[in-house]
Order: structure tokens, then sequence, then C-alpha cells
């Protein structure tokens, strides 16, 4: 009885420990990927969420003080945290923005079938298979003031040079440019093979009905390619939200704190100042906001698949 | 008989097997103890293996063609790893924390201090050169500025174990220096009474060099300055600070870490920075060190600020278009006089090395004085009067004699656990006031954010007065 409480009763009363004895075989076909799941990813977070409650110095000789939830009183009553929350926020929404309604416009307009496609594809995808350090770097030389090439063309034909790097909202857009350089191709070549994809005959029935191209695309099109557009949505909102290494190579969270995301905020607390219970309880949260943020998309996924 | 002889056989054969065993351990117990031909105080150190930790860059590549001899003449084995700097911290710490012992001398920047000391990382030194069997007897302390081993050997915070302890010697020095062109001072008649180039004495000074250089040179920045946020920004500011008042060596906060940046001299501080901006590139809060140096290098600026490790490239006739116009000089002052900023970097025993002798020994031979114009001649940067004078070495880095100088009047940042993160909080409250916000609300909040983080780290503010 001890064993088994708190287990879940099975149909006919069997506990779940006694039908683990009886039919054993199930259960150890999952076991490896359940220890697997366990060892990476369970028990790392179950540890994160244990530091998060410390004043966690990595030194074992300094002592690791146990403060509860402390550490998250302090961030939510942290400006700099809600200024991170609010430089995340407003990146993720420019540039996932853009990247989807860029990549969706460009998957529009070119038509797959046509040979040139073939041609310049590859050229084209050159941005995502690229190190977001490297590209950080190029574009860091690129934006530079006086000596960067972007400013150099500006002022050739006639323009005056941005301070892409050295001011608060320039920064962030700059950021934003870089990300939407970079994954643009990304989200084109989703769209692309969802829109190939697409059944024919509801866009021949719409022609057929007199609609113009907007209806088709507002009525026919985009709901069909909904579940697609979701999954790239999905993708970009994730990988944004965790923006690390071009903040890291660019701007280093400034200037002032105009860059300062999440995701580096936490590098820097763990990995730079050695506040370890701080940097873990951004973790968690920024975990919890990540995961609810999948859940919503996910469920807004599932309702637009067809049964 | 038949008894004594299997004693007899088995007495002869431990005596040789004895025998043999001392006859093979000899050369490896006389290698430990024996010294290095012609040396009377390196030891041979065959078969040792020492590992150097430190960060990318020339001094760490001149530390490696010294080691290199180190290894030469003792038998040990020398790695020497370099890496970025970002990462050392925290790659130290845990190789302590895993009891790992992967590092025999480690380095690290004064700033870090209070992590190796208070975490009990390195040895303190003060035994080891006590040893007469060991240290090196032309070592020379007193040839090191005190103000250099004060920054870079002691931590005499509360926190420390031994407030005399010597946890390190230098490992890089560096000092914030002025460059400034002489050509372009000379046209604006910004000259001496021999009609020749006078850089500015006072940051005052310094505003009204810039208005006469903007108007004579509209093209050209006057001033540019490393203002990019966290430690460029607070390095820059450093020198500003104390020259208006701020508390010498360190002027951020007191012994109990109360901020004390917020008060008169940093307002007035960051009132002529303010001022200065005006005069700098529009992206200068973009600008770190390299893009100042790159800056400079490429002509396009007047007058900039940055650390000695940067000035070879200006003088390099390959790198820099201002190689023959570029002089030097220490950074202005003010009505508190003139100081220096101090950057740099110091290295030490780790305390979990097998081989603390051989490391020790090590480590006297890169910082020695018999090798310092030899480590500065390959791009080292060290801190000995004996290099400064050297005029080999003055030939070639004609700004050595002026770091020896500036240490008349110095500055530092902080060395406690917690700097990492206050200096990340003051750097982002400097940039936030050079973008617009109104400076004393700036100065309090910020130092009202670094008084609640110092709490936070253990220390205690609130011994000296309410928070701010």
């Amino acid at each position: 009885m001890v064993e088994t409480s708190g287990l879940a009763t099975g149909a006919g009363g069997a506990s779940a420990w006694e039908r683990i004895r009886r039919r054993p075989y199930p259960f150890l076909l999952v076991a490896p990927a359940f220890l697997v799941l366990f060892l990476l990813t369970i028990y790392p977070f179950a540890y994160m969420v244990w530091i998060s409650l410390h004043k966690w110095p990595i030194l074992p000789t300094l002592p690791r003080i146990f403060v509860g939830v402390d550490t998250y009183a302090y961030i939510f009553g942290d400006g700099e945290f809600w200024n991170s929350v609010g430089v995340t926020s407003l990146y993720m929404a420019l540039s996932v923005g853009l990247q989807l309604a860029l990549g969706l416009t460009l998957a529009l307009l070119l038509d797959a079938r046509h040979r040139a496609f073939g041609w310049f594809r590859l050229p084209f995808m050159i941005p995502v298979f690229v190190s977001p350090v490297v590209v950080g770097l190029i574009w860091k030389f690129m934006l530079g003031y006086d000596l960067g090439i972007v400013n150099h063309l500006l002022r050739s034909i006639g323009f005056e040079g941005v301070n892409w790097l050295g001011d608060q909202t320039n920064a962030l857009l700059s950021l934003v440019l870089v990300d939407v350089w970079q994954w643009t191709p990304f989200t084109f070549l989703i769209l692309h093979a969802g829109l190939m994809s697409l059944p024919r005959e509801p866009h021949e029935a719409a022609v057929i009905d007199g609609a113009t191209a907007i209806q088709t695309f507002r009525y026919v099109t985009f709901p069909l390619l909904a579940p697609i557009f979701t999954v790239a949505l999905l993708f970009r909102v994730l990988d944004a939200f965790k923006l690390f290494d071009i903040v890291y190579v660019l701007t280093r969270g400034g200037p002032g704190s105009a860059t300062n995301v999440l995701a580096y905020n936490i590098w820097r607390k763990g990995f730079f100042e050695n506040l370890l219970g701080y940097a873990a309880a951004l973790s968690v949260i920024m975990i919890a906001v990540a995961t609810v943020l999948a859940l919503a998309l996910i469920r807004i996924m599932s309702r637009q698949t067809p049964a | 008989m038949p008894c004594r002889m299997p004693s007899n056989t088995l007495r002869t054969r431990l005596l040789g097997a004895a025998a043999g065993l001392a006859v093979a351990a000899a050369p490896i117990a006389s290698s430990a103890g024996d010294l290095v031909e012609g040396s009377d105080w390196l030891k041979r150190w065959d078969g040792v293996k020492l590992t150097l930790s430190s960060h990318t860059g020339p001094t760490t590549d001149a530390v490696k063609a010294v080691s290199a001899k180190f290894a030469e003449l003792t038998g040990a084995e020398v790695e020497v790893i370099d890496e970025s700097w970002t990462d050392l911290l925290s790659k130290h710490l845990a190789d302590a924390a895993a009891g790992g012992g992967t590092y025999d001398i480690l380095t690290w920047p004064y700033i870090w201090t209070g992590h190796y000391v208070e975490g009990g990382l390195v040895e303190d030194l003060n035994g080891w050169f006590a040893m007469a069997d060991l240290a090196d007897p032309r070592f020379d302390m007193e040839d090191i500025p005190e103000a250099v081993l004060e920054v870079y050997g002691r931590y005499r915070g509360s926190a420390s174990p031994n407030p005399d302890g010597l946890w390190s010697v230098p490992y890089k020095f560096d000092v914030y220096l002025a460059q400034y062109r002489t050509d372009l001072y000379e046209q604006a008649g910004i000259v001496d009474a021999d009609g020749r180039a006078k850089p500015p004495e006072t940051w005052a000074e310094l505003l009204d060099n810039a208005k006469v250089l903007k108007e004579k040179f509209p093209d050209m920045q006057p001033v540019v300055f490393p203002l990019a946020v966290d430690d460029p920004m607070v390095a820059t500011f450093l020198p500003m600070i104390a020259a208006y008042g701020g508390a010498i060596p360190i002027p951020w906060y007191d012994g109990n870490l109360y901020p004390e940046f917020q008060n008169g001299p940093g307002q007035e501080a960051i009132a002529i920075l303010q001022e200065l901006t005006e005069y700098m590139p529009a992206d200068v809060l973009d600008m770190d060190y390299d893009r100042v140096n790159a800056h400079m290098a490429q002509g396009l600026a007047a007058y900039a600020l940055n650390w000695n490790a940067y000035l070879p490239v200006l003088l390099d006739s390959g790198s820099s278009q201002i190689h023959e116009s570029v002089a030097f000089d220490g950074t202005p002052g003010g009505p508190a006089g003139r100081f220096s900023g101090l950057g740099g970097w110091q290295m030490g025993v780790s305390s979990q090395s097998a081989n603390k002798e051989a490391a020790f020994q090590l480590l006297e031979w890169i910082a020695g004085r018999e090798r310092g114009v030899d480590l500065a001649l390959a791009g080292g940067s060290v801190a000995r009067f004996s290099v400064a004078n050297d005029p080999k070495v003055v030939e070639a880095f004609p700004y050595y004699p002026l770091l020896m100088d500036v240490l008349k009047g110095y500055a530092a940042r902080g060395m406690d656990r917690s700097w990492a993160e206050l200096q990340r909080t003051i750097g982002v409250g400097l940039n936030k006031i050079l973008l617009g916000e109104d400076a004393m609300e700036g100065l309090v909040n910020t130092a009202r954010q670094t008084f609640d983080q110092a709490e936070r780290a253990g220390y205690t503010p609130a011994k000296t007065a309410a928070r701010p």
C-alpha cells in the first residue's frame, strides 16, 4: 500500500505498479526514451529551478543560501527585467512579423515551376546557412556610422548617414534588420512549399465564381495555408524569443539597455556576473513564457488542421 | 641450509630490487631538485606539465614565446591556453568547483579579483617569494610600481582572507592614455610656447580644444572616446570622476560598497562628458576600444582615449595613417588633479595546481625583471621601471616612459565579487544619461540599483548610510 500510494488506480482497481508488473514490455520499450528525457531535460530543469531558489555561487567554498522565491520577487520588481521583456517582445513582433510578411509575399510572387526559380534558390538561402555570429560581425562592419558600407551607399545617393548602432531606436531596428535578412529565406521556403502543396481546385472554383486575386487569397489561399503559416510562425517566434548571438556581437545590449533582450541578460547574469541563482530564475521565467507561447500557437495550429 | 638459501636469495633479491629502484629513481629525484645549468634559482622540472590560462592578445603571444624558453631550460612542458576573455572567469570558477586542477597558473583582470581571492582559487604568494630555494633573487619587486602592485596584487576588501596578502603579480599592464594628432593640433594653433602641439591638461581644456578643432576641421571628429555600454563606458568615466574629486583609488563606492559616484564629482564629470560627446562621432555610444583605435588609425579623429595595449597599431605604418603624427599623453585632469585609469591583468598560482613549485617558478620567469625587456619587445605590456627606461623598448614603443609617469595619480575600478554586475549597472546608467536622461535622476537611480545589488551580493552598504 505504501509503494502504490499516490499513483493512479487503473480500471478494475489495479494500481499503476501492478499493471507494470503484469505487462512490463510496453513500459520497458518506453523506458530508454524516458531515461534520456529525464537525464537531459527533466533533471536539468528541476535542478535549475532548485538553483533559482538560492544565491548560488559556482564555487562550493562560498556559501549557497536558500532564499526561496525572493529572487523571483526581486526580478519582478526590477525595472531592467521589464525593460528586457519589452525589448524582447518588440523585437519579436517586428522581426517575425516582417519575416512572415516578406516570406509570404515572395512565396506568392515566385512561381516555383519557372526554371529561374531553381537558379536562385540556393543563393537566396545562403543567409540561413551562415552562423549568426558571422552574420553579426558582417553587419557590424556594414552598419558602422563612418566606415560602414550601408552609410557609404546612402551618402553616395545624397542621404545622411544613419546612426544604426549608437541610437536607442535604431539599434533595435538594426537587430530586426539583420534577423529579417537572415531568416526571411527560411519563412519563404516553408510558405512556398506550403503553397505548392495546396489543392488547385478551390482556386479554380474561386476564379470561375469571379473572385478577385485579393479575394482568392483572403478566402481561399490563406485559410488553406494557415496551418503551415502557423508552423513558420511557431519556429520563428521561439527562435526570436531566445535571440542572443546577434545581440552579443552587434550591440552587447546597448546603447544603454536598448537591446538588452532576455537571453542576453541571462548570459550576462549567469556567465559574466556569476549570479547563477538570478540567471536560473530568469531562465525559468523565460521557459515558462516560451512554453505558453508554444502551447498557444500549437492550439491555434490544431484548430486549423482539418480533422 | 635449505632454509637459509632461500632467505639469502630473498634478501639479495630485495636488496637488488631496492638498489635498482634507487638507481631508476635517481634521475627523477635529482631532476626535480637540480638547478638548471648556469642558473642559481631555476630548477629542472622534467616530466612536469604546466598549464597557463589566459586571454587572446599580444601579451599572451609574447608570454608564449617567453614560456617556450622556460620549457627548453627546465624540461617542463608548458601549455599557454588563450581564449576569449569574456568566458574566462566562468571557466576558472567551473574548473575550481569541479576540483579539476586543470590550470597551474591563472590570469585575470583585477576587476575579478574578489572571485579568485574570496573563492580561494589562488595562493598567497608572500610565502612563496620567501622560499629561498624557489625564489628568483633578481625578480626585483621594487622594480614594479607600487601602484601597480597595489591594484594587481592585493585584495584589501573586508572579505579578504589576508588584506596584506600578495595574490598575484602583473601579467598585462594597461593604463588609459590619450592619443592626439600633432599635425592637426599645430594647424589649429593649439601649441605651446615652442610652437609644438600642446595636448590638454584638463577636461575643460579638451572641450575648448574640441571647439577650435571643429571649427578648423569641420569634417574631422575632434574627440573620440570608447563609450559603448559597460566596460568602455566605465573605463572612460574613471579618470574623469577622479579628476573632479572622486575617492582614490576607487571612486565608485566606499569600503562597504556604498555608492559614491552619484555625488558632486560624478555630477561634474558627467556634465563635461555630455558636452564633449557633442564633438564625438554620432555613434560613439557603440564604440568600444577596437573601434576607437580603428577610428584613430584611419585618421578620422584628432584626440582619443584608449588602453596602451592598443597603441602599437597607431605607430605601425602598415595599419595606421597617422603613424608619423600621433603623440601620447596622460588623460586630462580636473580640480582634484590628474589621474590615470588602470586596467590590466594579473597572474597567480592556482591553489589546485598539482605542481605549485614549478608553477611558481614559471610565474617568476614570466614576470621577472630579466625577461621584462624581451617580453615588451615581443609585444607584451610590462609594468616595470627597468622596461620603461630601456632604450630598445622606448625606441619601439615611445609611450612606455609615459606609462610610469602617469602612475603618480591613478584610479581603479572595483575588485569585489559583485563588480561585474555593478559595472554593468553603472555603464548602462551613464549611457542613458548620455542618451538624454536627466543626469541627477539617472545617477541617483543607478546608485540605488548598485546599493541593492551590493546588498544582495552579501556586502553591507547600509553600514555607511541609508539607501541613496
